[in-house]
């Protein structure tokens, strides 16, 4: 991939060589590698081949082109995305861990895939009829360590991860007579990137969901529960409300829960913070930080942060957060 | 938007609750189309009537600055002006004011004087 004109520093292109090499090269080979030694075994599979193992046996069965395409798909899109998403690197010029993550899961999901696809297929060799298809659990089980040293290996191999220290600048009260009272409401909401990425992973979930309505519509409930639900808990934690007052700081998703509140006895001190959400909290939504920090995290930028008597900090996105800082201290004060 | 009453001031509570609002709009904290909090909730928040808030809305309903619909509650108005070169002229004109020791009484008379 050559960018016109860019001033990318030597240790950044050393780092997008380090990923494309092992979050997208790797993976695809692994993937590559697996669906032409699956191909080759298309004379010897069944017609339809199992493709899905209830507790007694096999129970849903495909052709065996999508068993091969499945896997191949998947990690091209995932690699792409990890790829996407650590491009840019950190404010430095290095790896954030949440790019780290990226890469390296990479690597976990293209073997847990590919290895599990094949095992599948390679039992089934010889078989005249796949409901005669033994049992993979085995396979899956084997996968995954050989899959979670590899991605370890992967971690292992990229630069050690940058951290983000962004110094917090405590609020100040807003002046003005003791007898005042202050409201401050906002809407938060994640940026349109985000937008787009949750958009299209809902997207493949609702044809998921279609393809397996027309496929198999008897055993669509359950998928259809945990789709929705899903679907649900993504929007529910794109746009949230807060609200501070007397009350304290109140954060409400924009379908009513989840909420946060934190009343005014609670809180320690307000301050503002700029905030990297991959970098800090390697992605966007409600999230925990490895430092104990946990929030709403939305975008990148200015952000409150909340520390509660306790010590434990509660972080909030916004646009505007100097005035609400100011606002919640003022209520703190009281 | 960050909204401030004193009830210990002598301004009426509705007047002061539209002057924050006001506020915001003009310089832009809130945009067209942005949703204020609901009256009730805006009246729990700060401890006030509910009837208060509805006064400050009906009264920025009258000036232009938010829109109030049945069910969907306050939305701050489409404008097609800035009052930002208005702004820019009344800065000067309280500097000007300031620097002649003209009350405030007597700057508003000399406006409303002149508007009418």
């Amino acid at each position: 991939m050559t960018l016109p004109a860019e001033n990318v520093s030597p240790q950044l292109t050393r780092n997008r060589r380090l990923i494309i090499v092992i979050g997208v090269v790797i993976p695809l080979v692994i993937a590559l590698a697996a669906a032409f030694i699956m191909a080759l075994w298309i004379p010897e599979l069944p017609s339809p081949v199992a493709s899905h193992w209830g507790t007694t046996g096999p129970d849903g069965y495909s052709t065996v082109g999508s068993v091969i395409v499945l896997p191949l798909l998947m990690t091209l899109v995932f690699a792409a995305l990890a790829a996407f998403a650590s491009w840019k690197g950190g404010p430095n010029g290095g790896m954030l861990w949440g790019h780290k993550i990226m890469v390296a899961a990479s690597m976990f999901l293209s073997i847990t895939l590919s290895v599990t696809a094949a095992g599948s297929l390679a039992v089934q060799r010889g078989l005249e009829n796949a409901e005669n298809a033994p049992a993979i659990g085995g396979i899956a089980i084997a996968a995954f360590p050989i899959a979670l040293v590899m991605a370890l290996f992967a971690w292992l191999m990229l630069p050690a991860a940058e951290y983000i220290t962004s110094t917090p600048v405590t609020a100040k009260p807003i002046a003005g007579a003791a007898t005042q009272r202050v409201h401050f409401s906002t809407t938060t909401r994640v940026g349109p990137g985000v937008v787009i990425i949750v958009g299209a992973a809902l997207a493949a979930l609702a044809i998921a969901l279609a393809v397996q309505a027309v496929s198999n519509p008897e055993q669509l409930l359950l998928p259809a529960v945990i789709g929705l639900f899903v679907i649900a808990l993504a929007v529910s934690t794109l746009s949230w409300r807060v609200t501070i007052d007397q009350r304290g700081l109140k954060v409400r998703s924009a379908i009513g829960f989840p909420r946060i509140t934190i009343a005014p006895d609670q809180i320690e001190s307000v301050a503002v913070v700029d905030v990297n959400p991959m970098g800090e909290f390697g992605g966007y939504g409600w999230r925990w930080a490895p430092d104990g920090r946990s929030g709403i995290v939305l975008s990148k930028g200015d952000a409150i942060e909340v520390t509660r008597m306790n010590g434990k900090k509660f972080i909030v996105t916004m646009h505007d957060a100097q005035l609400g800082a100011e606002t919640l201290a003022t209520v703190a004060k009281k | 938007m960050l909204v401030r009453v004193d009830p210990a001031s002598e301004t009426p509570l509705f007047e002061q609750l539209a002057a924050s609002i006001r506020q915001s709009v003009i310089d832009r904290t809130v945009t067209a189309g942005d949703r204020l909090p609901s009256a009730r909730e805006l009246a729990s928040s700060l401890g006030v009537n509910m009837h208060t808030v509805l006064h400050a809305y009906q009264e920025l309903r009258d000036e232009g600055f938010i829109e109030l619909r049945r069910g969907r509650g306050a939305i701050v108005a489409t404008t097609d002006h800035s009052y930002d070169s208005l702004a820019d002229g009344i800065t000067a004109i309280v500097a000007e004011a300031r620097t002649h020791n003209v009350s405030l009484a007597t700057l508003t008379a000399l406006i409303r004087e002149e508007y009418q």
